[in-house]
């Protein structure tokens, strides 16, 4: 018997609201989509993860919702002094 | 980073195995409470708070006389319910002479324990795996204390890029790390699921010994995170260009369920249960010894891993920050996910 029957049986599976996260294969960009239908395209799942869970703050159901324009990628460690800066902050 | 994070209370925990408790006394500690397990005559298993209201000896080191627990040092005695019901010496037992009793579960082979209100306890809540207590598949088990902190379990097994590095020659190919997921967060349940599905796959040594499949494989890796304490990886590996019928049937196709109960022991350290899970040589003993000796093997690759892990981060000042990147994605989930059961948790 498959794992999905099994665990069907034992545990309902319920429709319940989800957040989702997926990575566009052959790149390195995130797509969020909110319960509510909004989404979002991101290349920090930091960043992404605090879009999705500030719902509704940002959120328009059903459409796509650009990044900020100008916002750099979270990170969370300060640049290192050699190092070239990687994003206008 | 950060001191290890509280426990999420108001939760259930895998405590043991049902074969580790029996008629002998069994000591556990799980997010930091110590429990005394056992099993009465007629086959009910009990858990306990592991010290003595006397002298806080611990009754795990004690005595079983019938269905009760007589503490190895003075004697107070106490019955399943944490009662107790003699002391040596005097007739009068004190009113206050009790230690609590934790609400439990044996489900899946699987002893439950609630750690929090025993009044919200509902066993209907807790996560399944029904392959762990049917005929239809061969288990095979074991259990590893973890000198780290569980969240950094949790981190692992959220992210499966770590096999390509970690355990390269065993269970990690470079497809792992290469292949994008996706993550679902239902937060209402507190489930972390992510897939990764890898189409034309090298198979790792552990697959091509377990299945015979020795070309280029279609491997699935579909995460189940029952936070706080389960783990589901249902894993499908099959020759390339193989799904399952529409029916559902999937003759082509080896599933592999990998499980983890994640129980946090104290702040750092951790009981890793781990489990593997097989619908195919299901008579096959001479398979059930190589995958329970290969699998621990990866396990105590992740234990080592681990441990050195908490030894360098525990010092760590709070200000020390780490950098996530896109295969992070599931486990920054889950962190959250466990951060707001630990919130909820510590409301009165």
């Amino acid at each position: 018997m498959s794992p999905a029957r099994l665990l069907t049986e034992h545990q309902p599976q319920v429709d319940r609201p989800v957040l989702r996260v997926e990575w566009m294969p052959g790149t390195d960009k995130l797509v969020g989509t909110c319960h509510c239908g909004a989404r979002r395209t991101a290349e920090d799942p930091v960043e992404l993860w605090t879009w999705l869970h500030g719902h509704p703050t940002g959120h328009e159901a059903g459409h796509e919702v650009p990044a900020p324009a100008g916002e750099p990628p979270h990170r969370d460690f300060p640049d290192f002094p050699d190092e070239e800066p990687r994003h206008a902050r | 980073m950060a001191a290890p994070a509280p426990f999420a209370r108001n939760q259930w925990y895998v405590a043991a195995y049902t074969g580790e408790v029996g008629r002998e006394l069994l000591g556990r500690t799980i997010c930091g409470e110590p429990l005394v397990l056992y099993r009465t005559e007629d086959g009910r298993a009990v858990a306990l708070a592991d010290r003595c209201v006397h002298r806080r000896f611990p009754l795990s080191a004690s005595n079983l006389d019938g269905d009760r627990v007589v503490c190895g040092y003075h004697g107070f005695t106490y019955d399943t319910t944490g009662t107790c019901v003699a002391v040596p010496g005097q007739a009068r037992v004190p009113r206050t002479a009790r230690v609590a009793t934790y609400p439990l579960e044996e489900k899946d082979g699987f002893v439950w324990v609630w750690i929090g209100d025993p009044a919200l306890a509902d066993a209907q809540s807790i996560p399944r795996a029904p392959w762990l207590d049917d005929p239809e598949w061969t288990v095979v088990r074991g259990m590893e204390p973890l000198a780290a902190r569980y969240s950094l379990l949790v981190d692992n097994l959220l992210d499966l890029s770590h096999e390509t590095y970690l355990h390269g020659g065993y269970i990690g190919t470079p497809e792992v790390a290469e292949t994008p997921i996706t993550t679902e967060v239902d937060e209402e349940a507190g489930i972390v699921r992510v897939g990764r599905r890898m189409a034309d796959a090298a198979c790792p040594p552990f697959y091509q010994k377990s299945t015979g499949l020795q070309d280029r494989i279609s491997r699935w890796q579909d995460i189940e995170y029952h936070a706080p304490c389960l783990y589901l990886l249902h894993s499908r590996i099959a020759p390339v260009g193989s799904e399952p019928l529409p029916d559902g049937t999937d003759p082509e196709g080896f599933h592999v369920e990998i499980t983890y109960a994640i129980t946090p022991s104290t702040e750092d350290t951790t009981y890793d249960f781990w489990m593997v899970s097989r619908d195919f040589a299901l008579d096959d003993t001479e398979m059930d010894t190589f995958i329970h000796d290969f699998n621990r093997e990866v396990v105590i690759q992740d234990v080592v891993a681990l441990n050195l892990l908490e030894s360098v981060v525990a010092p760590e000042p709070e200000s020390v920050q780490e950098l996530s990147i896109n295969i992070d994605t599931g486990a920054l989930a889950a962190r959250r996910v466990l951060a707001k059961m630990i919130e909820q948790g510590a409301k009165p």
